[in-house]
């Protein structure tokens, strides 16, 4: 393959990787636009807000024990236990491979959203199945 | 299971007393600073990134020749995590970087590209992985190099224990001036937190060692 080919591979890949993105932040901007409007002028039948009301839902439990997807090497994980601690709510955190789920302790008084929770788990590159009830 | 992965283990280690590249971490989680290496007789390549997402790094690479003093190359790259797939006890993914720089891997110094693409599997079990990069200009290819790696846990260990993997790497490089090397490394990965390195000697006798820690 010639060099020109290479790096046009190479582009096409970074310009897929691009408009991935771009859909995927198109999508939040959909979803903060649709939590602002107006929701009386128009007709809920063909939507409902179950999945905003879950993502605003304040869980009112000290400890959490989080369902995580793509959690398989304990040196990956490293940075949702990091991200966790950093915030002021968060007490402790714990992980476990065996069962992919991650505890968290939160403060007495404290409590974080399940949004801000699938925020941080998803910065951390994994996925957020949930809250183990 | 257990038993017949210790057995597996103890032929690949077996394998590694009758017998003697590259591994990275593209982008790793959001506000992480990355530091890693590769490091062979005949060619080193070590980076520093920091993830402003974690599908988005920025990273300087220092490309070294150590037979050969004067033959290196250092360039920026930004680092993408193209694409993950994060399932229940599996983890997929496609990296991707594209560079910038200088090098002095040819015969003279070159404004020059870097390129690599990467995809890795794992469980808790196996990993595999297979990446191809390249330092190039307008006129000719300075370096290029594929690995193929397939790993192996002989024990699985909790969050906080010692961590071990046994892995076999297949690397071919290819140098401007011909000097290819193609080799077979079987590997010791061991890491502790967030501190991993490998230490491995090819069939042909060439001593490799490899390092990551993010902070």
């Amino acid at each position: 393959m010639t060099i020109n080919k290479k790096i046009g591979l190479i582009l096409s890949l970074l310009l897929f990787c691009s408009v991935a993105q771009s859909k995927e932040m198109d999508m939040s901007k959909k979803e903060m636009k649709h939590k602002n409007h107006d929701h009386k002028k128009h007709d809920h039948k063909k939507h409902d807000h179950k999945d905003q009301k879950a993502s605003l839902k304040k869980t009112g439990k000290d400890k959490l024990t989080l369902k995580v997807k793509g959690m398989v090497c304990a040196f990956c994980a490293q940075g949702i236990e990091k991200n966790f601690n950093k915030q002021k709510q968060v007490k402790s955190t714990k992980v476990n491979l065996d069962n992919m789920e991650v505890t968290i302790k939160l403060h007495p008084g404290k409590s974080l959203s399940e949004k801000k929770i699938k925020k941080i788990v998803t910065d951390a590159g994994f996925g957020f199945d949930g809250i183990k009830e | 299971m257990k038993y017949s992965k210790i057995n597996l283990a103890l032929l690949f280690f077996t394998s590694l007393l009758l017998c003697s590249k590259s591994f990275s971490h593209p982008v790793s989680f959001k506000g992480s600073k990355g530091l890693m290496g590769y490091q062979s007789p005949f060619v080193s390549h070590n980076q520093l990134n920091y993830s402003f997402k974690h599908w988005f790094a920025a990273g300087i690479h220092h490309i070294q020749r150590p037979n050969m003093n004067s033959r290196s190359a250092t360039f920026a790259s930004a680092n993408f995590l193209l694409k993950r797939w994060n399932g229940k006890g599996l983890q997929a993914n496609i990296y991707s970087v594209i560079g910038a720089g200088h090098s002095e891997l040819g015969p003279d110094a070159r404004t020059s590209g870097f390129g690599l693409v990467q995809f890795d599997i794992e469980n808790r079990d196996y990993y595999f992985l297979v990446k191809h990069q390249l330092v190039a200009n307008s006129e000719r290819t300075d370096f290029s190099q594929s690995v193929v790696r397939l790993g192996i846990s002989p024990y699985v260990e909790s969050y906080d224990g010692i961590h071990s993997w046994l892995i076999l790497e297949w690397q071919s490089s290819n140098f401007f001036d011909g000097e290819d090397l193609t080799d077979l490394t079987p590997f010791l990965r061991i890491f502790y937190k967030n501190l991993l390195f490998e230490i491995g000697q090819s069939f042909d006798g060439i001593t490799k060692f490899n390092y990551i820690t993010h902070f």
